[in-house]
């Protein structure tokens, strides 16, 4: 199946948004991910500047201000909402593996 | 002893895999890139060595983005913040190089892998690849056309070797473009069946560019088209038209060229390109016509 764009999203595009809720630069956001998540989840440069400018067409993020090279970001309320979607999404498979297994136990 | 050494480059554009392996080899060769142009890569002697090279695409980048754009720059600057080092750009591509062990790939992403590659066949290889093979198809008409109004049984069409090479060639080079069509098409959907599905990135293994081989063969089926002409009067037209054709193309890269030098916006180069690329149709047309009516 096709995944639809930013209907669900990936772990590299979740925590991209999860450090522009503070404003920050792209090297910022490279070294933040892997700080966030002990090593787990790594984002590549190319990556970045692809999601970047994906995230900034749909108005997910703002661009806040450009310092020379270095261009800062943070998320709109579309970001946020789309956050927030994503994080019901994973509280409801959580609870739905908790509830599953506790059924088993019990 | 040579220090330097020139490779041309005959990988498909989107054979980024088969460029990075070239690349390494090299190294490990004792041969280190230094850059990239439009006809091949240029090497300097070093100390054989373990390297990883890296070469992508900008994202909706074009091969009329100048190599000084920002677009670059920011690319550039977030893959050397993750340790990679840019040795060349050459548009659509960008050249990575990392001297220490287990770099992070540039693209850890392989759905946007797949898009972003699929993205820049579809506005630079595919366009030349259609272009082409209009060109191939109007030298088959022309052959058949000569061969309904010269008659099959009567004229030399089909005897005369040199008018026979003149349909081949073309035809080949339109069977070269077409099963490279196949073969990205192919690539493409298995390659985004296995990002979707197991997070992996499907090297394409294109090796040496079909497109090469096909411009190559309907060069040849054009010159032997020259050679079988039965109209002497018409052959100095004939040699003119095809030396403005190389000289205009020449020309038009030429600009192309000079205005990603001056960092001329993509747009503006886009524009330019196809302005000159329209007169030099339009004057190979009148060329034709002229040639049509001498002949005839």
């Amino acid at each position: 199946m096709p995944r639809v764009k930013f209907q669900t999203l990936t772990e590299q595009m979740f925590y991209i948004l999860l450090c522009l809720r503070n404003e920050c630069c792209g090297m910022d956001i490279l070294d933040r991910v892997p700080a966030m998540t002990n090593g787990r989840v790594n984002v590549g440069s190319g990556t970045l500047y692809n999601l970047l400018e994906q995230f900034l067409e749909m108005g997910v993020i703002c661009e806040t201000k450009v310092e020379g090279r270095k261009r800062s970001y943070i998320l709109t309320q579309k970001g946020r909402e789309m956050l927030d979607r994503e994080y019901e999404r994973i509280r409801a498979q959580v609870d739905d593996y908790k509830k599953a297994f506790e059924e088993e136990d019990k | 002893m040579k220090e330097r050494k020139f490779i041309p480059m005959v990988f498909n554009v989107y054979d980024c895999d088969g460029m990075e392996r070239f690349f390494e080899k090299q190294a490990e060769n004792g041969w280190m890139l230094e850059k990239v142009n439009a006809m091949g890569a240029h090497f300097i002697k070093c100390e054989p060595k373990k390297v990883k090279f890296s070469v992508n695409f900008l994202p909706k980048g074009s091969m009329f983005e100048s190599e000084k754009s920002e677009k670059y720059e920011d690319f550039k600057e977030l893959s050397e913040h993750n340790g990679w080092k840019l040795i060349s750009v050459k548009s659509p591509h960008m050249f990575f190089c990392a001297e220490h062990e287990n770099p992070l790939p540039i693209e850890t992403d392989p759905v946007l892998k797949v898009k972003t590659v699929h993205n820049a066949v579809k506005r630079i290889q595919l366009p030349l690849e259609i272009f082409w093979a209009v060109i191939c198809l109007l030298n088959i008409f022309a052959w058949g056309f000569l061969l309904i109004i010269n008659g099959v049984g009567s004229g030399d069409t089909l005897v005369d070797l040199s008018r026979v090479l003149a349909v081949v060639f073309p035809a080949g080079a339109e069977a070269f473009i077409t099963a490279e069509i196949v073969h990205y098409i192919r690539w493409h959907k298995k390659a985004q069946k296995l990002a979707e599905e197991d997070d992996e990135f499907l090297s394409p293994k294109g090796g040496v560019t079909y497109l090469l081989t096909a411009c190559l063969l309907s060069l040849a089926g054009m010159a032997f088209g020259v050679l079988s002409t039965s109209s002497v009067a018409a052959l100095p037209y004939v040699f003119a038209t095809m030396l403005f054709v190389l000289a205009a193309v020449a020309v038009l890269y030429a600009v192309s060229s000079i205005m990603k030098k001056l960092n001329a916006s993509e747009k503006t180069n886009r524009a330019v390109f196809i302005v000159i690329l329209a007169i030099i149709c339009a004057a190979s047309l009148a060329a034709g016509i002229v040639f049509g009516a001498l002949s005839a």
